[in-house]
């Protein structure tokens, strides 16, 4: 009975360590990323490391590019999204499952890396190496785009599930069903989505004497 | 040949005779991708050195790259040639030593055959499948901005429950610079913050729970610092090095050198640039050139080079030779066009009792390329080298025929050839061939000859269609052309094999040159010979036993026109074991055999013996020890002179300390040889001391040797050799280094030439 105890002790103990490594790095960030761990709340700048169960939440034109710790996989947070990273290993791989509550993501995978899953408030997505958008709105629809590979849906509350193939498009409705429609690759290009894009205004003024001033605004816009 | 076989011959005495004696010890092995350093060691002579150069090939190439040294001072006696593409090389390093003499001789090591039985350094692969098991996060080549402050993250989570913690290092540009990375088990993360703009290279190190030791790849990454040249993204460096040699005893002349290297390279857009400028006080005006100037635009298809340059369009077309002119080269996936135009120099120096210089030769190559590279690719090409009369003093051209030196007679060269390549099994399985044939005027000097002129000479009509006049600016059509039959006399031909499976790289080639091809544009190429090569280099056991066997067969007189046939057999193998990360050992054996139809015959065989052991468990200052051991025995049996015989045992052991408590490294190594050629014996003792200090954060390495010679015997003499150095990081861009180096000569047989030599250093380095 001892050493039952001694043991899982050292389980636990193994289990602590481990929770106390990182899991995922950021990579690229802007705008306003608070991070939620346990109690705190932070906010988040390029290069700082993840651990399980944190909560990511962008602000408005902000965004945060994540890479896993096992280097399989990039997940790109749109502004105004709300994402938790929860991950768990089995068999030597790291499964990644993380909760989109709303808001939108960019997902790349590689193959055989153990399982890659989204959770959102309807559905469950799921993968096996392939490059996704999922967005969810204020109402907890999701719409699923995917680029490459076969992405599963799987419905919470019905157990219904949907395969959305490469080039093609799903939009989950109010009640619960999805419409399939195609996708346009310029959903994919994230060079410049989510980033700050200025532009400068200049307003020219001139007094009675005629004297001439120019007032310049820059401003941000999407 | 009998003439090549006799130079080789007497090349080969006067090593054993002169007054300059070399030592290498052979590095055992390199892993791939790591920078090579390989050293020279001149025990005597140092002072009638000009130049040393590094002749290097991939095993299994044909035609050996080199590299040129400065000579050295007196004092400073070891030479390290750096390999400037060693990333790239897979299979096995070949290399040896020649140096020239102030009064134009040769010396080599091997000092016989060295191009057939050369040196060989192994390049040992890494481990994969541990190697792999690090993952770079960060930089990521798609999201990181290098011109902010960024993080350098690895992950090893595939490794994280075998790896042990504790012992995790990151080394930072060589340096360890784990305290300040956070460690996790598995992952590592290192906040870059100021880093110096240029690039920097990092790696982990670390040990598993069985305590191997596992590292990962040497990630490179390339950091620009925004400043006022940050806009044209311009790096490169000046180097300034001064040479001076005191004459204290009147024996050796006083001596100043001097070169200036600077180098620069930027990027706007879409556009790069690179240039070199290369000046030393050893340009003359009748010799090879020595100063080289280059700048180059690049773009993602088309590279164009203005300035020297030395293109490398195939073994028989042009390679090795550098032209001065302006080069260009357009890349597709399918299609690739690489062009040249400029002057080249043929020496033609050396052939008779006066220095009669250079001829300017105006180069012109043109090659096209149809394929991807890593699929099958087909190249046709053409080269034509042209002497320029007017280059060369009036007085040293000999425009008579029935003069035999033809090297100082303005000569027409056009070769033309086609190549194929074939790379299947992910490039796994190459394959490819060569064929090139050439025309060549041994004499341009009276220019080309009319119809008439040639049926008047031949006595003879001619019905050409053409009017070989009109075809001078293509090839010099006279009497002094040489032939061009049908047959295999005007070609030269090469195939090759590479394999690499299941660790094991086999290199296969043959290569034939008939005795009229000749190409002025591609160095050390020898006519009427063929070669067989047959390479294969094993690694086992994961990489801790590494097999290595050459033979190289070699044939002269192809088309049987001469009275002599040489030829030539050469075996080389080797064998490398690690025991462990700590201890290696090496025994390698090589024979050469020439067969003389003459009935001059020479044999030599070298048998080499080699040990290292880390030493780390004594933490004081850990310690490599290192024994070599090598037996020469060479045998020429000669018609015409006396029977010759030579033996040498060469020991050497050497140890290597770095001190955990001060910051000194320390060298010892002891050295001791002996020779018997025919009947005459002499030995050899050397005592080599050296310390080197790091201050001042690394910053101030002063450094001083000292160096205790012996030779005994038949001539006995003394040496005492001395330095006195050192380096200082003046700022984090400038590097300044000097040397003062002494030597006291004493001949205990002839106090006449007994002697002492002061020499200074100096070295600027800029980075910027």
């Amino acid at each position: 009975m001892k050493k039952i105890t001694i043991f899982s002790l050292l389980i636990l103990l193994s289990a602590a360590v481990f929770a106390n490594d990182p899991v995922a790095l950021i990579l690229k960030s802007a705008g306003k990323i608070e991070v939620t761990r346990t109690e705190d709340k932070y906010v988040a700048k390029a290069g700082e490391n993840l651990f399980d169960k944190d909560e990511l939440v962008s602000g408005e034109e902000s965004f945060a590019v994540v890479k896993f710790v096992d280097g399989s996989s990039n997940v790109k947070l749109f502004p105004n999204s709300i994402l938790t990273i929860e991950t768990s290993q089995e068999n030597g791989l790291l499964n990644k499952k993380s909760t989109l509550l709303v808001g939108s993501i960019l997902a790349k995978v590689n193959k055989k890396t153990g399982l890659f899953e989204v959770d959102t408030p309807n559905n469950v997505v799921s993968v096996k190496g392939t490059e996704f958008i999922v967005e969810v709105n204020d109402a907890g629809c999701a719409t699923v785009s995917v680029k490459e590979g076969v992405v599963e849906i799987k419905n919470k509350a019905t157990g219904n599930v949907t395969e959305v193939s490469a080039g093609k498009k799903v939009t989950e409705n109010a009640n619960g069903e999805f419409d399939f429609s195609d996708n346009s690759n310029s959903e994919f290009d994230d060079s410049t989505e989510g980033e700050k894009n200025t532009e400068v205004m200049q307003i020219e003024l001139e007094n009675e004497t005629g004297e001439k001033e120019t007032i310049e605004i820059k401003f941000e816009k999407r | 040949m009998r003439v090549f076989f006799i130079a080789i011959l007497t090349l080969f005495v006067f090593t054993l005779s002169a007054e300059i004696i070399l030592n290498h010890d052979p590095i055992l092995s390199v892993p791939q991708g790591d920078e090579i350093g390989i050293d020279l060691e001149v025990r005597e002579g140092v002072e009638a050195i000009r130049k040393i150069t590094l002749f290097y090939r991939e095993q299994g190439d044909l035609a050996y790259k080199e590299i040129e040294l400065d000579p050295g001072s007196v004092s400073e006696t070891v030479f390290t040639f750096s390999i400037p593409d060693a990333d790239s090389y897979q299979a096995g390093i070949e290399y040896f030593f020649q140096v020239e003499t102030n009064s134009s001789e040769m010396v080599t090591l091997p000092a016989f055959n060295p191009q057939t039985t050369p040196f060989l350094l192994n390049i040992v692969k890494p481990e994969q499948p541990l190697t792999t098991a690090f993952i770079l996060l960060s930089p990521d080549q798609e999201y990181t901005d290098f011109s902010r402050d960024f993080v350098i993250a690895v992950s090893y989570f595939a490794l994280q429950k075998s790896i042990d913690p504790a012992s995790i290092k990151f080394l930072l540009d060589g340096k360890d610079a784990s305290d300040k990375a956070e460690i996790y088990s598995n992952m590592l993360i290192y906040k870059v913050g100021k880093l110096a703009g240029g690039k920097h290279d990092f790696q982990i190190v670390a040990l598993l729970q069985d305590g191997s030791e596992v590292k990962s790849e040497k990630w490179q990454m390339k950091i620009v610092r925004k400043n006022w040249r940050s806009g044209l993204n311009l790096t490169g460096k000046a180097v300034l090095n001064t040479f001076t040699a005191f004459d204290v005893s009147d024996q050796i002349s006083n001596e100043n050198r001097a070169n200036l290297l600077l180098t620069m390279s930027g990027k706007q857009k879409w556009l790069g640039f690179n240039g070199r400028i290369y000046l030393s006080s050893l340009e003359t005006e009748n010799a090879q050139p020595v100063n080289r100037y280059s700048l180059s635009f690049l773009t993602k298809v088309l590279n164009v080079t203005a300035g020297d340059q030395s293109p490398d369009y195939s073994t028989f077309l042009l390679s090795g030779t550098n032209v001065r002119g302006f080069h260009s080269n357009l890349h597709f996936t399918n299609f690739r066009l690489k062009a040249s135009y400029g002057k080249s120099n043929r020496a033609v120096d050396g052939r008779e009792s006066f220095d009669a210089g250079t001829f300017a030769t105006n180069t012109l190559g043109m090659r096209a390329e149809f394929g991807k590279t890593d699929g099958f690719t087909w190249g046709i090409g053409l080269t034509k080298n042209k002497d320029e009369v007017s280059s060369l003093a009036q007085k040293y051209i000999f425009a008579d025929s029935s003069f035999t030196t033809f090297a100082v007679q303005p000569q027409d060269n056009v070769i033309l050839g086609t190549d194929f390549s074939w790379a299947l099994f992910r490039s796994r399985l190459l394959l490819g061939g060569e064929v090139a044939i050439s025309f060549l005027n041994r004499n341009i000097y009276d220019g080309a000859m009319s119809i008439e002129e040639i049926e008047d000479s031949l006595d003879i009509h001619l019905d050409l269609p053409f009017d070989p006049v009109d075809l001078e600016d293509f090839l010099v059509i006279n009497q002094y052309l040489e032939p061009f039959t049908p047959g295999l006399k005007n070609i030269a031909y090469k195939t090759w094999l590479r394999t690499y499976f299941w660790r094991n790289f086999l290199n296969v080639n043959y290569s034939a040159v008939g005795s009229s091809f000749n190409s002025l544009s591609s160095n050390y190429l020898q006519s009427d010979t063929a070669v067989l090569g047959i390479n294969d280099n094993i690694n086992v056991i994961k990489n801790k036993l590494n097999l290595n066997l050459s033979l190289n067969f070699i044939s002269d007189n192809l088309n049987d026109e001469k009275d002599v046939t040489t030829k030539t057999a050469s075996y080389n193998t080797q064998v490398t074991y690690r025991f462990n990360p700590e201890v290696d050992f090496r025994v390698a054996f090589s024979q050469n055999t020439t067969d003389n139809s003459g009935d001059d015959d020479l044999e030599s065989s070298i048998i080499s013996v080699g040990t290292g052991y880390d030493w780390k468990e004594w933490k004081t200052a850990e310690t490599r020890f290192s024994f070599n051991f090598m037996n020469y025995n060479n045998n020429f049996d000669l018609t015409d002179s006396t029977d010759y015989d030579y033996t040498k045992n060469n020991f050497v052991f050497s140890a290597r300390s770095n001190f955990s408590e001060l910051p000194l490294e320390t060298m010892l190594s002891y050295t001791f040889s002996q020779e018997d050629k025919n009947d005459i014996s002499q030995n050899y003792n050397s005592l080599y001391l050296k310390g080197i200090l790091s201050l001042l954060e690394d910053n101030l390495k002063p450094y001083c040797d000292l160096q205790l010679m012996k030779f005994g015997g038949d001539s006995e003499t003394q040496s005492m050799l001395f330095n006195l150095g050192t380096g200082y990081q003046l700022f984090k861009q400038t590097l300044l280094s000097t040397n003062l180096g002494g030597k006291i000569f004493k001949d205990n047989d002839d106090k006449d030439k007994d002697y002492n030599n002061l020499t200074w250093r100096f070295k600027i380095v800029q980075h910027f």
